[in-house]
């Protein structure tokens, strides 16, 4: 079949018809040149040079993929390296914030543990004036035949307002473990205790 | 090499169809490499194509070397071409960009302007014209800045919108506008110069 095409380039912007000449009906009347007979020939022989040598160059995975996006490989080539650069740029700044955010959650580790080991010495120091207080009250007991009655019962009403300030405290820690005032007021309240135990079985002796 | 009639299977609705649509069967098919659709392409636009790029640069020589490299270039890029763009847009901004970076200047004896041997005579198809007239005004217009000569001759000659120049030209509406003024401004002034006097009429 025989193609039979219409000519291409119809007018799409209205023109004035009439009237005296001017510039643009001038430029729109000028004689239409056409091109010679031995123009295609030079193109068809530029194309054909340029598909052997196509031919002869084996097509690149670039090349298949500009085909294949209908975009040229240079285009594609600077999308891909801009690609790359992006890629890179955000595995660093990943890594970066990947780094840093493990670093923090190191020094936030180590705050918690090193809480957690103050606040289990604050325990055992609580456990060891237990103990304490525990054998100084059995010795303070036995010596307080030896000890002046009235020493003994002001020692007595002393060490029995201690050990309540022991027993609030401790009540108060129970709902609050870690409350530091607390914490302090027991530590003195045992440190006090302790104390006048350790003097009534001193004096016994 | 290829002379004559040529016979290509064009689907039947694609022959009913309007000229883009044929122009689209085409590209698919010079897309896979057949230098015969590339050819009914070329015979389809080639008309004014050289028309253009003749006005342009006010020879034959010339036109033709820029015709040639634009085609070649279609031809090599057009596996890229957008359907979403105009293909007549992508043509008309290869064609340009062709005769715009074609060798220049040209000093004096090389080849020239030759519109008025031509223009007297005529392959003109409009035997009621002012021949001496026109080629004075392609003379003139050859004589422009390149930009200005290309806006102008795409409005004027090619009749296109300005939006359309924008695209081809990739300036915006306004620069072609500009362009467009100080082109009709300038052509104004050497046609009076040489006894020719137009309308204030600007479109």
């Amino acid at each position: 079949m025989t193609a039979q095409f219409n000519e291409p380039g119809d007018p799409k912007r209205p023109v004035p018809d009439g009237g005296a000449p001017d510039l643009e009906r001038m430029a729109r009347d000028l004689p239409r040149r056409d091109a010679p007979d031995s123009l295609w020939p030079r193109i068809e022989q530029s194309l054909r040079e340029e598909q052997r040598r196509a031919a002869e160059r084996p097509e690149s995975f670039v090349d298949r993929l500009a085909r294949a996006f209908r975009v040229p490989a240079v285009t594609l080539a600077l999308y891909g390296v801009i690609l790359l650069v992006g890629a890179g740029m955000s595995w660093y700044l990943l890594r970066e914030y990947a780094q840093r955010d493990e670093a923090t959650a190191i020094a936030t580790q180590s705050s918690d543990e090193m809480m957690h080991d103050a606040q289990s010495d604050i325990e055992q120091a609580m456990f060891y004036y237990e103990r304490a207080i525990g054998k100084l009250t059995v010795l303070a007991e036995r010596n307080e035949g030896k000890l002046d009655p009235q020493f003994v019962a002001l020692q007595k009403d002393k060490i029995s307002l201690l050990r309540s300030s022991i027993d609030e405290c401790k009540a108060a820690l129970a709902k609050n473990g870690t409350h530091p005032e607390v914490q302090h007021y027991l530590l003195l309240a045992y440190n006090d205790l302790q104390s006048t135990l350790q003097q009534m079985v001193n004096r016994a002796n | 090499m290829y002379a004559g009639n040529i016979n290509i299977a064009i689907p039947a609705e694609a022959m009913a169809a309007s000229p883009h649509s044929m122009d689209s069967v085409l590209i698919d098919r010079c897309a896979e490499g057949d230098i015969l659709a590339f050819r009914e392409l070329y015979d389809r636009w080639k008309s004014p194509l050289f028309s253009l790029a003749y006005r342009f640069h006010g020879n034959r020589e010339d036109a033709e070397d820029s015709l040639q490299d634009a085609f070649v270039h279609m031809y090599r890029s057009i596996g890229s071409f957008r359907r979403d763009a105009k293909f007549e847009t992508w043509m008309y901004r290869i064609v340009m960009n062709a005769c715009i970076s074609a060798k220049r200047p040209r000093r004096a004896g090389e080849r020239g302007v030759d519109f008025t041997d031509e223009a007297r005579h005529p392959a003109a198809e409009d035997p009621g014209a002012d021949v001496a007239m026109q080629g004075i005004l392609e003379e003139e217009i050859s004589g422009l800045p390149e930009l200005q000569r290309a806006v102008f001759l795409l409005y004027a000659s090619q009749n296109m919108t300005h939006p359309e120049i924008a695209d081809v030209m990739h300036i915006g509406v306004g620069t072609s506008k500009s362009y467009y003024h100080r082109a009709r401004t300038s052509l104004k002034q050497r046609l009076a110069q040489r006894g020719i006097h137009t309308s204030e009429t600007e479109q």
